[in-house]
C-alpha cells in the first residue's frame, strides 16, 4: 500500500503546492489502488486517460507558478449521476447507460476550475433511489470492511472508494441520507450541506426539494476544503442564490467550551442496536469532554415528518420519471420501480399537505435550533447489513432495513439543515458506526468544528479496512 | 368517516387513467403499501397546518455569523 493511498487531502495538497509530490505520481497511485480494489465495484467508469491528462496539466501549471489552491492536482471521483462533459453519466441505470452529457454539472465544473483531477464515476443505487447500492445493472458495490455487506447508499460507490483509499474525495448526493449513510457504514466522513449551498445544476434529480450535494472524505478538514470549492451561488439553480460563503475551515480549531448541543432523547433512542448505542453513548462522553454542554431535546413530530418527507420524495421522484414509467418500466430494477410507482398514486392534495406539514416542522425545528447550536445523534441505528438483506432485527423486532437505515437521516433533508457523519467506532463484526452532527441553516462551520473536535479526540478516522485480497 | 379500503381494481383504473400499464401482480404488492401511506397521510390532516402555505424548499434563513454577502 502506497503512503499516498490514505494520506489526508491536506497533506497531499501541501506536498503538491511545494512540488514535493507530482500530481501525476499521485494519480498513478490512485489508479493502481482502484485496480487492486476492483472487487469493491465502487466505480462504473474509471477515467484513467482523462485523469492522466489533467494531472499532467496540473503539474505543468504548478511548475509555472499558477497554483490554483488546495484542490489543485487532487484526485476526485463523482457519483455517476453528476454530469461530466464527454464522459458517460449513467445514473446507475439501464435507461441512461449510454448517456454522454454535453456539459459538466456545476459541481464538476467548480472542481475542474479548482484544479481537481477526475478519477472516475462511482457506482450508486439505481437513480439514487435506495440505500444499498445493490445495483441490478452494474452489480453491487461491496463494503471494504466486509465484502458481504452493503456500503450503504445511494452514494455507496463513493463511500467504498474513499474508505478503501481509492482517492481522498468523492462527491455524492443526499436526498434521504445518501451521503451520510455510506459515510457511516464505510467509516468515513460525509457532509450534507445546507439545502441550496451547492448547485444542483447538471445533477440528475431524485427529488428537487430534498436533493443535496456534498463530499465524502477521510477527515473533517478535507470535507471543509472540498465544500469551500463547490459551494456558492449559481444563477442557474435559484435555490443557491443569496447565500454568503464563509471560510469553512477557519473555525475548525475554535474552542467549543460551553456550546449547547441537543441530544434528541426520546424517539431517537428507541430501536437502536446495542452496539451502536454503546458507541453513541461513548461519543457523548467525548463531546462533553471537549467542553460541549449536552442536553436532551425532542425533535418535533418526527413520525409525521417521516410520512411527509416520504410523500414528497415519492411524488417528486415519480414526476421526474413520469416519461419512462409508462413505456420503459421494464428497464428499471424491481425495487426502484416499486418505489417510483408508489409516487404515481399520490394526489396533488396529498403532496401539498406534506409540503404544508414541512412548513410546520421547519418552523418548529427552527425554534429548537435557537436553543442549541447543533444536534448529535447516531447516523444509522445499525451497522452494515448483508447484501440482499431486506429486513433487520433491532430491539428484538424484525423490520424493513430501508426504514431503519434512513430513520435518523431523512428528517434532516426535510428541513434542509447541514449535517455531517463522522466515524464513531466499531460495532458488531468490526463494522463502522457513524455519529451525526446537525447544525443550524447555513452554519456548516459550526457542524464541522464540532465534528473536527470529536475526530481529533478519537482514533476512529485513522483505522483502515482490510487490504483487498488478490484475485477476489 | 373511514375511507373505503383501497382495492387492486381501484389502482388498475387509476393506472389506466394515468396512461400506465402495471401488471396486476405488481398492483397487489403495491396496494398494502399505499393503504398504509394513505392512512399516515390522513393523520397529517390533524396537524395545525390550516394557516400554512406549502414550504416546497427549505429556504436558508440568511447568512450566518461571519459570512460574506447575504440575500439581495
Amino acid at each position: 500500500m502506497s503512503d499516498l493511498t490514505y494520506a489526508p487531502l491536506t497533506d497531499l495538497s501541501r506536498r503538491i503546492r511545494t512540488r514535493a509530490l507530482s500530481p501525476v505520481t499521485l494519480i498513478e497511485a490512485c489508479l493502481d489502488r482502484i485496480e487492486r480494489c476492483r472487487a469493491l465495484n465502487a466505480f462504473i467508469t474509471v477515467t484513467a486517460e482523462v485523469a492522466r491528462a489533467q494531472a499532467g496539466e496540473a503539474e505543468r501549471e504548478i511548475a509555472a507558478g499558477r497554483y490554483r489552491g488546495p484542490l489543485h492536482g487532487i484526485p476526485v471521483s463523482l457519483k455517476d449521476l453528476i454530469d461530466t462533459k464527454g464522459i458517460r453519466s449513467t445514473c446507475g441505470s439501464r435507461i441512461l447507460a449510454d448517456r454522454v452529457p454535453s456539459e459538466d454539472a456545476a459541481v464538476a465544473a467548480r472542481l475542474h476550475a479548482a484544479g481537481a483531477v477526475l478519477l472516475g464515476k462511482n457506482n450508486l443505487h439505481e437513480f439514487a433511489f435506495g440505500v444499498t447500492t445493490d445495483n441490478p445493472h452494474f452489480g453491487p458495490t461491496r463494503n471494504p470492511w466486509r465484502l458481504d455487506r452493503i456500503p450503504g447508499g445511494s452514494s455507496g460507490g463513493s463511500g467504498a472508494a474513499v474508505a478503501a483509499g481509492c482517492g481522498p474525495v468523492s462527491i455524492g448526493t443526499d436526498t434521504g441520507g445518501s451521503i451520510r449513510i455510506p459515510a457511516a457504514l464505510c467509516g468515513v466522513v460525509g457532509l450534507k450541506p445546507t439545502y441550496g449551498r451547492v448547485s444542483r445544476r447538471g445533477v440528475f434529480p431524485l427529488s428537487w426539494t430534498l436533493d443535496h450535494i456534498g463530499p465524502l472524505t477521510r477527515s473533517v478538514e478535507d470535507a471543509a476544503l472540498v465544500l469551500q470549492a463547490i459551494a456558492g451561488p449559481d444563477a442557474k439553480d435559484p435555490s443557491t442564490l443569496g447565500q454568503g460563503v464563509p471560510d469553512f475551515a477557519a473555525g475548525l480549531r475554535k474552542s467549543l467550551a460551553g456550546v449547547r448541543i441537543g441530544v434528541p432523547a426520546d424517539e431517537y433512542h428507541s430501536e437502536m442496536a446495542a452496539d451502536v448505542r454503546a458507541q453513541f453513548r461513548a461519543a457523548l462522553e467525548v463531546l462533553a469532554g471537549v467542553g460541549l454542554e449536552l442536553e436532551d431535546v425532542e425533535f418535533p413530530r418526527a413520525g409525521e415528518a417521516r410520512t411527509a418527507a416520504a410523500t414528497v420524495l415519492f411524488a417528486e421522484a415519480a414526476s421526474v420519471h413520469e416519461p419512462w414509467l409508462s413505456d420503459r418500466a421494464g428497464e428499471y430494477g424491481a425495487d426502484t420501480l416499486a418505489l417510483l410507482r408508489q409516487g404515481t398514486f399520490l394526489t396533488a392534495t396529498q403532496y401539498l399537505r406534506a409540503q404544508r406539514v414541512r412548513a410546520l416542522i421547519a418552523s418548529e425545528v427552527g425554534a429548537l435550533m435557537e436553543q442549541v447550536a447543533a444536534l448529535v445523534l447516531p447516523t444509522i441505528p445499525i451497522v452494515a447489513p448483508a447484501i440482499g438483506q431486506s429486513t433487520v432485527t433491532v430491539g428484538g423486532r424484525s423490520t424493513d432495513a430501508r426504514g431503519v437505515i434512513t430513520r435518523f437521516v431523512r428528517l434532516i433533508n426535510f428541513v434542509g439543515l447541514p449535517a455531517v457523519s463522522v466515524p464513531c467506532g466499531f460495532g458488531a463484526d468490526g463494522l463502522p458506526v457513524g455519529l451525526q452532527i446537525v447544525g443550524r441553516s447555513n452554519e456548516e462551520a459550526t457542524v464541522l468544528a464540532i465534528a473536527h473536535a470529536y475526530e481529533q479526540a478519537t482514533p476512529w478516522h485513522t483505522r483502515r479496512p482490510p487490504e483487498p485480497q488478490a484475485g477476489v | 368517516m373511514m375511507p373505503d379500503p383501497l382495492t387492486v381494481d381501484d389502482l388498475e383504473r387509476i393506472a389506466h387513467l394515468a396512461g400506465m400499464s402495471i401488471p396486476r401482480s405488481d398492483l397487489e404488492r403495491l396496494a398494502p403499501l399505499l393503504e398504509a401511506l394513505y392512512a399516515d397521510l390522513d393523520r397529517l390532516r390533524n396537524l395545525p397546518i390550516a394557516d400554512l402555505e406549502p414550504a416546497f424548499t427549505p429556504r436558508p434563513s440568511g447568512p450566518a455569523e461571519g459570512e460574506r454577502g447575504g440575500r439581495p
